[in-house]
């Protein structure tokens, strides 16, 4: 396997005089489609991030997945007929409630999150809207 | 002692000269590349960064004509959302009807215009979003520089830079805008003005703070002083400015930061330019501090981002949730006398088990295990051994422990705690065996006992048993994991004697931190130490100081805990004596005060003394100034720092006749050095003539007689002060094992107890005394055939027949004393009576004598072969005798002076 020696191949250096100025043409789209990007691409994997964060610290507080973990573990570790049968009763009654809790929750932050995908092109649109209504 | 930093071995800087088609790496002088085919590049143990030219013309072309643009949208943006703002509140008002009376403001609301304008200023808020939260949610992050292994080093070495197997990245991505908003400004025309880069550096408030932190002053007047000025630096060619950016580089990568800050460019300038380098030099500082205050400063701010739960950048941290109690059990009885670590840190951002990693994974394997999970940690006191349960608790609150320690948590047990609480219970038994049957149920507990030792001496309430043998069927058959820690000394004498105590724990030996390590924990001390001692500013010198100085002279404790005792110690007394910056000198003194002893760099007054101390020796000690010299050579070389710090500040073998002055040389030191005659230990060698007396020398001694009970060992006299003169007299009486001990005391300046204790004798002058060969110098006196020399070289020969050659090898010095002259006599003589002057002046009486005195004492005391000793006497038996006849007799009276008689001299 040949190696590319990136320091002696010839896409490597120029003459430093060849600097090129970019116009304020350029400039401009150039930071329209870094703004772009950064709205769709990388604030759409940080909002990914985020809802995964949100659901870990939904998780978390509500002790969801230790609970499926646990679930025939009896309550307060009592092996009695009582600390299983409470044990059991508890979590039938409060898993599903926290269960809800954490799929409103990541429903409600994809909302958001479609929200965000549609307030560039929606503010756009109400600006091209009232362009035409004048 | 040097700190080693650790910053070698990180990172490699390389260059490439394209003209000849050779690589090579940049060693301690960094060059500036002025030629544009030359390149320099950088190597970490993963990655490889380069700086292009294209891309370096490319901002300078563009960086400010782009922040010109952005400046404008920012503004245009922020000029936009006022009248979005009153458009906004307008439609609020005119929703609730309030604006139906004024025509013009309901017609432009209905109106295209103001939906068009509020429709701009909500894509002004997008824009400014943006502008705000680019750099926030996607922060720059710079890899972090591990070590490469010494392997691939040599193998770059030997055959050069294998780029395929790194990762490569551009190093102009992770240069923060400030930094390129510098390079930008002073580089015009193609030329890049280092000066006024230097000039503007300097001025900012961050490095200013860097300057203050390492104490040393540099400003623009410093500079000017110091000859930097434009006209003096060198002007270079844009170009260079990819020497610049990989410099900056390699210090942003040694001080963990995120990205190129302008102090990792000042850095750089630093190390390019040995006039800046010659400046710290001259106040006391170097490059390698100022990157270590760095890289305090960016633990500092990566500390301070908040602890949010919803930064998806930053570890989470698991609390355990509404439900965690439900599938663990009850630990009511327990909480009274334990103490939940996880709890207690987790709020504190302080890194914890600094220097411990390797102790930190073995104790997470013994702790993943199936069976057998209980382990003691076994240290000297101070090296850490609670703060690695620390590190493992700040582990499991991160997640970073396997699956079968998430969600555990660690209770210290309390010793006191459980000893108060039982007050309360009559039966200690029982309380114990209910809190042991809910450690056994609660099954997400680690139990941490701390000062494991502690558990056998103490007695449990009225029933007078030992805790540690009601708890001891519990550890055996524990099921719950038991951590303890324990000394040494202590592990030897309860653990080490137990099979099934020993068979119960897997030992985990904590060994003391490296001084690096030490000066890393003391970092993370400085703003609790700044907030509780308000007022006190700490200098990284006296950090530095903090460390060394421990680690040299605080042999009771091992770092990290003897530094930080020092520092808190220091801070302490800043704090009372109005001191508002703490720096090396005040840690020298506080230490110096502890001691009792000289500390530190030798100051005008403390050099004056130690030049005169040969002045003061030899006149005090008559005839012997050989010895004299040695001795005084060995003091003035522990005082400057000059001496191996492993050894003890001399040892030295004497030789002599009775009388001629050895043991009253070693008193003189001690007065003289150690600041007292107290400051001496004096050990007679004919009492270790026996094997069985070398457990008495290493103070384990096995007789129970009272005697045996109450003697102090030279190891207990040692420990309790280690700034002494150890004499040995007549090392030639004790056996022979016993002398080998001194082998390990010369070479490594320490020695082992019977306890495992190591006690220290680096601080220690070590003088033995030997009667070998007397007989031969004595007779030589009368024996006009027999010179000195001669002589003196028939009792070394007799001494090297005597003593081992190992053992007289490491003697500093092997000195004969010279049996005294009359004149020498004489001399004494006179010494003796000042002192005895002395001690009747402080009864008020004046004793006064003619010349003649001391030579009559002299010629008539004079017994050859007993040196000075009958002079002693004689003066006792007649003069002092005498003179307490005088007094009785109301013949002398308090202000009076007395005359010594010739008469009294029979």
């Amino acid at each position: 396997m040949t190696q590319k020696n990136i320091l002696t191949s010839s896409g490597g250096q120029q003459i430093l005089n060849e600097s090129k100025v970019d116009s304020t043409l350029s400039i401009a789209i150039y930071s329209v489609k870094d703004f772009l990007s950064w709205w769709y691409i990388r604030m759409s994997l940080w909002h990914l991030r985020m809802l995964g964060r949100l659901s870990t610290f939904v998780d978390d507080n509500m002790s969801i997945s230790l609970l499926l973990k646990n679930f025939f573990t009896p309550w307060h570790r009592d092996y009695s007929f009582i600390g299983f049968t409470f044990g059991i009763l508890i979590k039938i009654v409060y898993l599903p409630v926290a269960l809800i809790t954490y799929i409103l929750v990541c429903i409600f932050y994809s909302f958001l999150f479609l929200v965000w995908l549609l307030l560039p092109p929606a503010s756009v649109f109400f600006i091209l809207r009232s362009i035409l209504t004048l | 002692m040097a700190i080693d930093y650790g910053w070698q071995n990180r990172t490699v800087i390389g260059y490439h000269a394209k003209d000849s088609n050779t690589f090579g790496i940049v060693d301690k002088t960094l060059p500036i590349l002025t030629k544009e085919s030359d390149a320099l590049f950088l190597i970490t143990r993963d990655q490889f960064f380069t700086v292009s030219t294209p891309q370096i013309s490319n901002v300078l072309a563009n960086f400010s004509r782009y922040t010109r643009y952005y400046d404008t949208v920012r503004l245009i943006a922020n000029v936009m959302l006022i009248p979005g703002l009153l458009i906004a509140f307008g439609y609020f008002l005119r929703q609730i009807g309030i604006f139906d009376s004024v025509k013009i403001v309901k017609d432009f609301l209905t109106s295209g215009i103001s939906d068009i304008l509020f429709g701009l200023s909500i894509f002004s808020v997008f824009v400014l979003w943006h502008d705000y939260y680019k750099d926030k949610s996607h922060p720059v992050r710079l890899p972090k520089a591990e070590k490469i292994p010494l392997n691939d080093l040599e193998e770059i070495r030997n055959t050069g830079f294998k780029f395929g197997r790194y990762a490569h990245l551009e190093a102009i991505n992770f240069v923060n805008e400030l930094t390129l908003d510098i390079i930008c400004r002073h580089t015009k025309n193609d030329t890049i003005n280092t000066a006024r880069v230097l000039e503007e550096l300097v001025g900012y408030p961050a490095i200013q703070d860097v300057f203050k932190r390492a104490n040393i002053v540099i400003d623009n007047e410093v500079l000017a002083k110091n000859d930097v000025t434009q006209e003096t630096l060198p002007q270079y060619q844009s170009t260079t400015i990819r020497s610049l950016i990989i410099y900056a580089l390699n210090e942003a990568l040694l001080t963990s930061s995120l990205e190129i800050q302008p102090k990792h460019l000042l850095l750089a300038l630093f190390n390019v330019f040995p006039v800046l380098k010659q400046i710290l030099l001259s106040q006391n500082s170097s490059i390698d501090i100022l990157r270590e205050v760095v890289r305090y400063q960016s633990y500092e701010i990566e500390k301070k981002r908040s602890l949010s739960y919803f930064n998806p950048n930053i570890p989470y941290f698991r609390k355990g949730g509404i439900a965690e109690s439900w599938v663990y059990g009850y630990t009511f009885i327990l909480n009274n006398f334990t103490k939940n670590i996880n709890d207690q840190i987790l709020k504190d951002r302080d890194m914890y088990g600094i220097g411990h990693n390797e102790e930190i994974e073995n104790l997470v394997s013994v702790l993943g295990k199936i069976s057998n999970k209980n382990a003691l940690l076994i240290g000297e006191p101070g090296v850490g051994k609670s703060s690695i349960m620390l590190g493992i608790a700040q582990r499991i609150n991160r997640g970073d422990v396997p699956n079968q320690l998430k969600d555990k948590r660690i209770l210290q047990f309390d010793i006191n705690g459980l000893i108060a609480y039982s007050t309360k219970e009559k039966n200690i038994e029982m309380l114990i065996e209910k809190s042991m049957k809910e450690l056994e149920n609660a099954g997400d507990v680690i139990l941490f006992i701390d000062e494991m030792q502690e558990l056998i001496p103490s007695k449990a309430g009225e029933s007078g048993h030992s805790l540690a043998g009601i708890l001891l069927p519990y550890i055996l058959n524990s099921k719950f994991p038991i951590i303890g820690t324990v000394n040494y000394s202590d592990y030897k004498k309860y653990f080490y004697s137990s099979e099934s105590l020993r068979q119960s724990f897997t030992n985990i030996e904590v060994k003391e931190i490296s001084a690096v390590d030490a000066l890393q924990i003391l970092e993370t001390k400085i703003s609790q130490l700044e907030s509780n001692f308000v007022g006190i500013y700490i200098t990284f010198h006296a950090l530095i100081s903090a460390v060394e100085l421990a680690q040299r002279y605080s042999k009771e404790r091992k770092l990290p805990s003897s530094a930080v005792q020092l520092l808190e110690s220091a801070c302490s007394w800043a704090q009372s004596s109005g001191v508002s910056v703490l720096t090396e000198e005040h840690v020298s003194k506080v230490l110096s005060n502890q001691k009792g002893i000289p500390i530190g760099s030798v100051n005008a007054q403390e050099s004056t003394k130690l030049m005169k101390l040969e002045e003061n020796m030899r006149s005090r000690v008559i005839g012997q100034d050989s010895a004299i010299n040695a001795v005084v050579e060995a003091l003035r070389r522990a005082h400057t720092d000059i001496r191996s710090p492993n050894k003890p500040i001399g040892a030295f073998l004497f030789l002599g006749p009775t009388g001629v002055g050895k043991t009253h040389v070693a008193k003189v030191v001690a007065d003289e050095y150690f600041g007292s005659v107290s400051n001496m230990i004096r050990v007679d060698m004919s009492e270790y003539k026996e094997i069985s007396s070398v457990e008495k020398f290493l103070g384990g001694s096995t007789d129970s007689s009272i005697l045996g009970q109450t003697s102090i060992s030279l190891i207990d006299k040692i420990k309790g002060n280690p700034y002494t003169v150890v004499l040995f007299d007549e090392i030639e009486k004790a056996h022979p094992q016993i002398l080998d001990l001194f082998l390990q005391i010369f070479d490594e300046g320490r020695l082992t107890s019977t306890l495992g204790e190591v006690v220290d004798f680096t601080h220690s002058i070590i003088i033995c005394t030997s009667n070998i060969g007397s007989l031969i110098l004595l007779n030589s006196l009368e024996d006009s055939k027999t010179t000195w020399e001669e002589a003196k070289d028939r009792a070394l020969i007799e001494l090297r027949q005597s003593i081992k050659p190992e053992l007289l090898n490491r003697f500093d010095k092997v000195l004969v004393f010279h049996p005294h002259s009359l004149e020498n006599l004489s001399k004494i003589s006179e010494i003796l009576l000042q002192e005895l002057a002395q001690r009747l002046r402080e009864k008020s009486i004046t004793l006064t004598w003619s010349n003649v005195i001391p030579q009559l004492i002299a010629n008539k005391a004079n017994q050859p072969g007993l040196g000075a000793r009958p002079i002693k006497r004689y003066i006792q038996d007649n003069i002092e005798g005498n003179l307490a006849k005088e007094l009785l007799e109301g013949n002398i009276a308090k202000g009076e002076e007395i005359s010594i008689k010739e008469s009294w001299i029979v």
